[in-house]
């Protein structure tokens, strides 16, 4: 692989030109208007335009100056991280906020290759418990405790 | 006195017990996040707005605002002890504050610190109530040019500031702007950018970014790497000598007037001024080679104009309705939840609302000073929390926050989205903050835009034609040129190394 497809600056601005180009795609429909009756587009087009510009900018700029180059991006803490919030998410509509606080709390442990499960057990039961107590029953947060 | 009478309503307000209670808790909790580190204070507002739904909107900005400021005291014992800054505000107080405390004057730094911090942030109080009403006055005159070149003041004003590359800074400020356009656009209804869901229909709540890319993305960049503090031994007496004081009483004050003018700027923000007032110290010192090596000036100055700029930059905020940096973006976003929308007609309309929380400011500096001094070896064994245990808390409390607003399962999974993009900015080296900013502004200034063109009949000219935007798009201009320019360069990353 060459050395600039590694680089930061090289990566930000991929990233920036994707959002340009969805913003041109999916915003292709929405009628732009004049200056003195903007239309819904007319901003859109103008920032999606500005994106990639900006994005093929600093792109191009890591292929002529050396920058620093993007540091290896680990899976473990990523993947436990959202395996987490995605438990969460699916389980505090139906499970309730017990279920859903030992699924997020699990799923941050398994993120870290440090965790020792015994103090992530102990942590999870007191977390459920306080959030329980203080968004459940002292906040009154509209959250079931357990499966309705 | 008009002055006195405000101040009178406002402290009626603020001593209200409840009102004192909430002030006392965000001042605590504030505190108590500003010591750990790996959290930020954009990520604990987030992440505790929950908390603050039942409560009278004044309270909960009380509570709020003490976060806020808490987190700030907070921070500067983590930087002087064991020289981790817990916000980027206190960076500045790791050379000379850890210096102080490995020379056995722990105690004398943190004193001193507090006790500036109190006495800047009791001036900047009294700079919010007389430096408001009169800029409110001005901001009633503006209409929508002027609106829209006074955002772009403040958004470039965030740009020029930010760590790193100004063109990235642009760009990632452009990417922000892009996301607040999610939504249906309310002029013709048309949906933008909605990918079909209905639940984007009402675009992207700001909440849910806020904690995506400064809650759950600082957790995958902490968990990428490892450090353990090592705590300094002894925090020693408390009370400062004479010859500290002596030298410490000057550069406080030096500290709260630079202070407070960094804080009103577009784009100023307490570590801006701290970074400011190091270098100004060191640069009037009679011999600057005793700073980085525990100067007591170097630990005075910046902690008094970090403190004193964290509450002036409340003033564009509460008059204009202009956040000068995301951490007001942030608190203007809170206001917005609760119902009251930011803007020059904030002091008459809703006088007890405005006075009330800029008097609390003050009280909760009083109690961050008792909070604080006595009771810092509590807050020095909470340094010994492992970040094992606390970052499986901060995801939580961030699930929770989100899904609070609206019972959406929709929107956790959408904070863990934009946690994504907050990771990979933070990768690509790009700093996420002023994506925020270009967020909250977005559809203020696309609207403003809308309508002054509307005015001119698509004559972009108006701009320039009317005297106050045509000053502000000057100096909106002559910021980007001056970092643009590579001599003022040179200067700009000289005052923002570190």
């Amino acid at each position: 692989m060459p050395l600039f497809l590694k680089r930061k600056d090289f990566a930000a601005g991929l990233l920036l030109v994707a959002f340009g180009a969805a913003g041109l795609v999916l915003g292709a429909e929405l009628p732009i208007g004049v200056a003195r009756r903007m239309g819904p587009g007319f901003v859109p087009f103008g920032l999606s335009l500005l994106l990639i510009l900006f994005g093929i900018a600093i792109a191009a700029g890591a292929l002529f100056h050396a920058g620093e180059t993007v540091e290896r991006i680990r899976i473990r803490p990523l993947a436990g991280v959202l395996a987490g919030g995605i438990a969460f998410a699916l389980l505090i509509g139906t499970g309730g906020i017990l279920l859903a606080t030992a699924g997020a709390i699990a799923g941050a442990a398994a993120a870290d290759s440090n965790t020792r499960w015994g103090q992530a057990a102990i942590l999870t039961v007191v977390a459920a418990a306080f959030s329980a107590i203080l968004f459940v029953e002292l906040l009154q947060l509209p959250i079931p405790l357990w499966f309705r | 006195m008009e002055l006195i009478d405000n101040l009178a309503l406002g402290f009626g307000v603020a001593i209200s017990p409840n009102n004192l209670l909430f002030c006392l808790i965000g001042a605590l909790v504030g505190t108590l996040i500003g010591v750990l580190p790996g959290i930020g204070p954009l990520a604990t507002i987030a992440m505790l707005l929950p908390l603050t739904y039942h409560l009278e909107p004044v309270t909960a900005l009380i509570m709020l605002a003490g976060i806020y400021y808490g987190a700030q005291y907070g921070s500067s014992t983590t930087a002087i002890l064991v020289n981790l800054p817990g916000e980027t505000s206190s960076v500045v107080t790791t050379l000379d504050g850890y210096q102080m405390a490995r020379n056995g004057r722990a105690g004398a730094a943190l004193a001193i610190a507090a006790l500036g911090s109190f006495f800047a942030g009791s001036v900047s109080t009294l700079v919010i109530a007389v430096a408001s009403p009169p800029l409110a006055r001005l901001g009633l005159q503006f209409q929508a040019p002027e609106y829209f070149s006074l955002m772009m003041v403040g958004l470039i004003g965030a740009i020029v500031l930010a760590h790193g590359s100004v063109v990235k800074a642009i760009a990632v400020t452009l990417l922000g702007l892009f996301l607040g356009l999610v939504g249906t656009d309310l002029n013709s209804g048309n949906e933008r950018f909605t990918l079909g869901f209905p639940e984007l229909a009402d675009g992207v709540g700001f909440v849910i970014i806020a904690m995506g890319l400064f809650g759950v993305a600082d957790i995958l960049v902490n968990l990428e790497r490892r450090h353990a503090p090592a705590l300094t031994a002894v925090i020693g007496r408390l009370w400062p000598t004479r010859q500290e004081f002596r030298q410490a009483s000057p550069a406080v004050l030096r500290g709260t007037v630079l202070g407070s003018l960094v804080g009103v700027l577009p784009g100023g923000s307490a570590a801006l001024a701290a970074f400011a007032s190091y270098a100004l110290e060191k640069k009037i010192a009679r011999d600057p080679s005793r700073f980085g090596k525990g100067a007591v000036e170097g630990v005075a100055g910046p902690e008094s104009a970090n403190n004193a700029a964290s509450q002036a930059s409340f003033i564009p905020t509460l008059t204009l309705g202009i956040p000068a940096n995301a951490l007001m973006a942030l608190m203007m976003g809170a206001m917005q939840i609760f119902g009251v929308t930011p803007s020059p007609r904030i002091i008459t309309e809703q006088p007890a609302f405005f006075w009330g929380i800029v008097c609390s400011m003050w009280i909760g500096n009083l109690m961050l000073l008792i909070i604080n001094l006595p009771m810092i070896g509590l807050w020095v064994q909470l340094l010994r929390l492992p970040y094992r245990l606390l970052h499986p808390i901060i995801l939580l409390m961030c699930c929770i926050g989100v899904y609070s607003l609206n019972s959406s399962s929709f929107d956790v999974l959408l904070m863990l989205v934009f946690g994504v993009l907050g990771y990979l900015l933070l990768k690509f080296g790009c700093e996420p903050a002023p994506l925020l900013l270009g967020f909250v502004l977005g559809p203020l200034m696309e609207e403003n835009l809308r309508r002054a063109l509307l005015v001119s009949r698509g004559d972009p000219w108006v701009f320039v034609n009317r005297p106050i935007s045509a000053v502000l798009l000057a100096v909106s201009a002559v910021l980007l040129l001056a970092v643009l320019f590579p001599a003022l360069r040179r200067k700009r990353e000289e005052a923002l190394r570190e």
